[in-house]
């Protein structure tokens, strides 16, 4: 059995620590046992379909898993929809507990999971348009509700000021430009 | 050069992470300050606090009563907790309006015997004082009511409050639940809690036991706390110029949380009470005014 390559960029790491040192809320913390399920479900469905990870990257886009094999478009569906799923038990399961840092933990897991089932690239439900669309139609639809989202956080950040919308939009937004041309191969 | 880049970034989380474990006091003065002069603050805590309620509350049995009580109607679905703004509490709410003295806050009171039951007994009735007191707050909103809706998150029946609780700060109530002509803005405005004119850095007292599931600030509650009493049941103290009590805390009835002051929108020091049940805003003079 192959060992899986883990690869982390600094970036990643000094994000996190600047999110959980100013995290007044608990937040952050609550968001590492959601993510992890979430990242589990896909692993899991992966798995089970034959495609075991080779890979796990962790960088300023999120957690990215590569592994091995090449999957029909109905088992890709399904390991796509692994994360989503898998959080939103878990967030049942979580608010069942009935300690707040398990209920608030269990509220972000449903809010990653909703959030990532959006149809924005490289998100888990951009991932699921293109395999039903393809990508041409995904990279459009991926751009207006990236624009949507960043206007929206724009307002918000006025009218509520809060910041985390305008975040995740400036975010999103960055994802759908063009990768820079890889050096080498 | 990669690999120094990650020790690095992982020296500075160890750092910081340690320095937040070990100084938490000087952590939240660094947290407070840059919360202030970024002008952001953290809304969206309480939307992540609605959903908890809600994913946990649709799982949860029927809050328990006696056997013998009408049978309880079918579950209507709970609207969703609003957003701060959405509910925020009346601006202008002036010391000296409506003075109302409340009884000062008293020690819990000591736990009932069970009486022993050889069949379930009838649900009791409310006392005579808040039949009285709901009479009276419905004939205040009646005007109201002919050309405004009640708002879908509120409730103006009394529903008992299962556990012992206290008043939870001395004072007069300076302005009331409910609509009322505002003012400033001499526009009907409904307010969901109730204020309670006091002297600033008056104590004020945990409602009932409970665990604090929100301790921080927003733009219109200033400092505030909400407490989770169980069965569905919160309560939330806003305004004040101290937090006493921070996340996760459990704390007992009659217990020092905060102190009166007046942040946020307010024109001056109090306590904005707010009871809810299952996301539903109740009129707390029901409670406290007895």
């Amino acid at each position: 059995m192959k060992a899986v390559r883990w690869q982390v960029a600094p970036s990643a790491i000094l994000l996190f620590a600047l999110l959980y040192f100013f995290d007044r809320t608990g937040v952050v913390s609550a968001l590492l046992p959601a993510a992890l399920v979430h990242e589990l479900g896909h692993v899991a469905a992966l798995s089970l379909c034959g495609a075991p990870i080779r890979q796990v990257q962790l960088n300023l886009s999120g957690v990215e898993l590569a592994y091995a094999g090449m999957l029909r478009r109905d088992k890709a569906l399904w390991c796509l929809s692994a994360g989503p799923a898998a959080g939103l038990l878990f967030s049942l399961a979580a608010c069942r507990l009935g300690t707040p840092f398990w209920r608030l933990s269990g509220a972000v897991s449903f809010c990653l999971s909703i959030f990532n089932l959006l149809p924005v690239l490289p998100l888990d439900g951009g991932r699921i348009l293109c395999e039903l669309t393809g990508e041409r139609f995904t990279a459009g639809v991926s751009q207006a509700a990236a624009a949507a989202m960043l206007l929206a956080g724009g307002a918000l950040l006025v009218l509520r000021r809060t910041p985390f919308p305008l975040a995740m939009g400036l975010w999103l937004y960055a994802c759908q430009l063009p990768a820079a041309p890889q050096r080498g191969i | 050069m990669k690999k120094r880049g990650i020790l690095l970034s992982t020296a500075v989380l160890t750092a910081l992470t340690a320095f937040k474990l070990l100084f938490p006091d000087l952590t939240a003065a660094v947290q407070e300050s840059a919360s202030q002069a970024l002008g952001v603050e953290a809304g969206y805590m309480e939307t992540l606090n609605a959903i908890g309620t809600r994913l946990s509350s649709a799982q949860s049995a029927p809050a328990s009563r006696d056997a013998a009580a009408a049978p309880q109607p079918s579950p209507t679905p709970v609207p969703a907790q609003p957003k701060p703004l959405e509910y925020r509490m009346e601006e202008g709410s002036i010391r000296g309006e409506h003075a109302t003295a409340l009884p000062p806050a008293a020690a819990p009171e000591p736990p009932s015997t069970p009486e022993p039951e050889d069949r379930p007994s009838p649900t009791p009735e409310p006392a005579p004082h808040v039949l009285d007191a709901v009479a009276a707050f419905l004939e205040s909103q009646a005007d109201f009511l002919d050309s405004c809706a009640l708002p879908e998150n509120v409730d103006y029946d009394y529903t008992e409050f299962p556990f012992d609780y206290v008043v939870p700060v001395s004072g007069y109530q300076s302005s009331g639940f409910g609509y009322r002509m505002h003012p400033i803005l001499n526009a009907v405005r409904f307010h969901y809690g109730t204020d309670i004119a006091a002297n600033s850095g008056e104590d004020i007292l945990a409602f009932s036991d409970g665990t604090v599931i929100f301790a921080g600030q927003s733009s219109g509650y200033g400092n505030y706390i909400t407490i989770d009493h169980g069965d569905g049941w919160t309560s939330s103290y806003a305004h004040c110029s101290k937090l006493l009590v921070t996340n996760g805390q459990k704390v007992q009835a009659g217990e020092q949380i905060a102190l009166v002051g007046a942040t946020g929108q307010v024109t001056g020091p109090h306590l904005h009470f707010e009871l809810r049940h299952n996301g539903i805003f109740l009129n707390p003079e029901y409670y406290i005014n007895g």
